[in-house]
């Protein structure tokens, strides 16, 4: 039974741009056994109806375990097979890509789906999806709003985005309650006892993101870009083995100078915490030379850390 | 082998995409992998080895190009996969991301000679999403020369920032494998005079690289799932406001171990290396306080009053090249 339905697969292949009819099946292909008259013509009798059943069977068993469709065309009487989803090519490109990434967190339920016969052995670079991206995802396709607990706060939330960046998950859209656009952390979802994590708060259809929304810039995650703060202009000095990582760290950020001992490094700020603590990183490496209430600011955090490890000072201290 | 035609078939795919994504597997291999036996494999195998039917014209066809069982019982595929050429299905939506995430870092990975067809490839997968995902995948500067010399066979002189010590050293590396684990790239390599251990160097911390001309025999060096980095841990209690945990430097583990007044709360915090734990001090905010262990509490206040030197010191240097 399985080499007449490879048979079957392999005839169809061969005849993949054109039209093939029950009656071509039955005397091309060896397992489609029914009777013709003496002119050539399929006999519509009952072999003729138990080999249309086999075929229909057969045809099932090819789309479930290789994906191959193929359909009944009433008009012409006869089956057309669907065109391949991905050119070989493709197909290539993407085992290629599978034989290179692994990524956890996703259970395929398609056995011999593209890219899990890989050698496991030969991955280089490993990824992890977190697991509420395939909840956010199935609910964005279907624009269903959601619900969770955010830092023990319930949210119902329009998901417009789910993204990876600096190997944290997210997802940006709209919170009801406030009617903002806002920014989760997918790990910072909370556990229900009762429940998924995710679930369901609308109908399908219930929304869709604004038509201007920049998906690769909203889920572009550093503090300096979606920060609220005033945007301000700060340079700082950067010891020379530190400028690389300095760059690494505050993409966008530009040399403005250099000399035998480091650089002057410029960037635009807007997230003024964020920026302290980031830069904080490189301690006595990275001196914030401009703006002044930046500058200020941190000095006064460094001088309550310094002379009182918390206490009056530091809070007289603060920005 | 009591299976289902259905059951027998999906062996059947299951085995043919080894053959096709692996080039050739073991008859062995593949049989244990889906779980039968050998024989049971061969004559699951035989319709596909040997597959023939006769046109209108009576010529006869096959696709026994495709498929071949190896004299060292290898099957491969040596033509292409026919029935996967043929499927016209759309992977299902895990299989969709799982292989739009592997796509989008090949394309990062390849993006100085982008491939037509993978572009094309992750437009289809975007299509089954239907839904944004967006995987932002930037390999730091000096990967390429680090790939480069891997091949070459070459060793690699790096000077390097590290992690643990906050410092920078200079090595000579053989560079045996370049790898990416968790938004991270490394190369892992023997420092050519060194212990003769393969270690993991971040390459995002690689202040500078050039290119070295000693030859080395590449290893198979795996990635290892996990580094045990428990040597270099440094754990200390604080307490501190509640919403400052979430605030401090990545990567640490905070265990709450006390509820205190006014939203607050004693933790305890264990980092990784010297330079995070300083980092880490640093970002403590003014209201909090380290309580154990005492050295660390102070030297909190030696790294603060450190850097204001520094800040006082560039404040002087710039008030005195004034005109």
């Amino acid at each position: 039974m399985i080499a007449r339905v490879l048979r079957l697969a392999s005839y169809l292949k061969s005849r993949r741009h054109g039209r093939v009819t029950l009656e071509d099946i039955c005397k091309d292909v060896p397992g489609y056994d029914a009777h013709f008259d003496g002119s050539g013509a399929l006999v519509h009798d009952a072999s003729w109806e138990a080999v249309r059943k086999k075929l229909r069977r057969d045809l099932k068993l090819l789309e479930d375990a290789f994906g191959i469709e193929c359909d009944y065309d009433e008009p012409t009487g006869s089956y057309v097979v669907h065109p391949p989803f991905f050119t070989a090519e493709e197909r290539d490109v993407l085992v290629a890509a599978a034989a290179l990434v692994r990524v956890d967190g996703i259970d395929d339920e398609q056995l011999a789906a593209l890219g899990t016969a890989v050698d496991e052995q030969g991955q280089r670079v490993m990824m992890r999806v977190h697991r509420h991206v395939l909840a956010l995802r199935e609910a964005l396709a279907c624009r269903r709003p959601v619900t969770f607990r955010y830092r023990g706060t319930e949210r119902v939330f329009d998901p417009w985005a789910v993204g990876l960046w600096r190997d944290r998950w997210y997802t940006v859209g709209r919170v009801h309650d406030a009617g903002e656009r806002r920014v989760f952390r997918l790990d910072r979802i909370e556990e229900r006892d009762d429940g998924p994590p995710i679930g369901d708060a609308g109908d399908p259809g219930s929304f869709e993101p604004p038509a201007q929304f920049d998906a690769p810039g909203a889920l572009l995650l550093d503090p300096n870009v979606w920060g609220q703060d005033p945007a301000v202009d700060a340079r700082v000095a950067v010891d020379g083995d530190w400028v690389q990582a300095f760059l690494t760290e505050f993409r966008g950020s530009r040399v403005e100078s250099r000399d035998g001992h480091g650089a002057v490094v410029t960037l635009t700020v807007r997230h003024y915490e964020s920026f302290r603590d980031r830069l904080l990183a490189f301690g006595t490496h990275a001196v914030l030379l401009a703006p002044e209430n930046l500058v200020a600011a941190l000095r006064a955090w460094l001088a309550s850390a310094a002379g009182t490890n918390g206490g009056a000072a530091a809070r007289s201290g603060g920005a | 082998m009591a299976r289902t035609t259905a059951e027998r078939l999906r062996l059947l795919a299951r085995v043919l995409a080894m053959a096709d994504e692996r080039q050739a597997v073991r008859l062995t291999d593949a049989a244990a992998e889906v779980g039968i036996d050998v024989e049971g494999l061969r004559e699951l195998l035989e319709p596909v080895l040997y597959l023939e039917w006769r046109d209108p014209l009576g010529d006869l066809h096959g696709e026994t190009r495709a498929f071949l069982v190896t004299e060292d019982d290898h099957l491969v595929v040596t033509d292409e996969h026919w029935l996967r050429g043929l499927a016209s299905k759309p992977p299902d939506p895990p299989s969709a991301l799982r292989l739009f995430t592997a796509g989008v870092v090949l394309q990062a990975a390849t993006s100085r000679q982008p491939s037509p067809a993978l572009d094309r490839a992750l437009a289809k997968l975007s299509d089954v999403l239907q839904a944004d995902v967006v995987v932002h995948v930037e390999p730091p500067p000096w990967t390429q020369l680090c790939e480069r010399q891997h091949r070459r066979r070459r060793t690699l002189r790096i000077r390097y920032l590290s992690a643990v010590h906050g410092e920078v050293r200079e090595h000579e590396l053989e560079p045996h494998l370049v790898a990416s684990k968790w938004g991270n790239w490394y190369v892992l390599g023997r420092i050519v005079g060194g212990d003769g251990a393969i270690r993991p160097f971040r390459i995002d911390r690689i202040v500078e690289a050039e290119a070295g001309e000693r030859t080395f025999e590449p290893e198979e060096v795996e990635l290892p799932d996990w580094w045990d980095m428990s040597e270099h841990e440094k754990t200390f209690v604080a307490r501190l406001p509640a919403r400052d945990l979430d605030r401090l430097p990545q990567p640490n583990r905070s265990i709450v171990s006390r509820e205190l007044d006014g939203g607050r709360v004693e933790a305890e915090i264990t980092v990784i290396g010297e330079r995070h734990l300083d980092h880490v001090l640093l970002a403590l905010s003014p209201d909090s306080e380290v309580v154990w262990p005492q050295e660390w509490r102070d030297r909190r206040r030696a790294l603060a009053r450190a850097l204001l030197e520094r800040y006082e010191a560039t404040e002087n240097a710039a008030f005195s090249s004034r005109p």
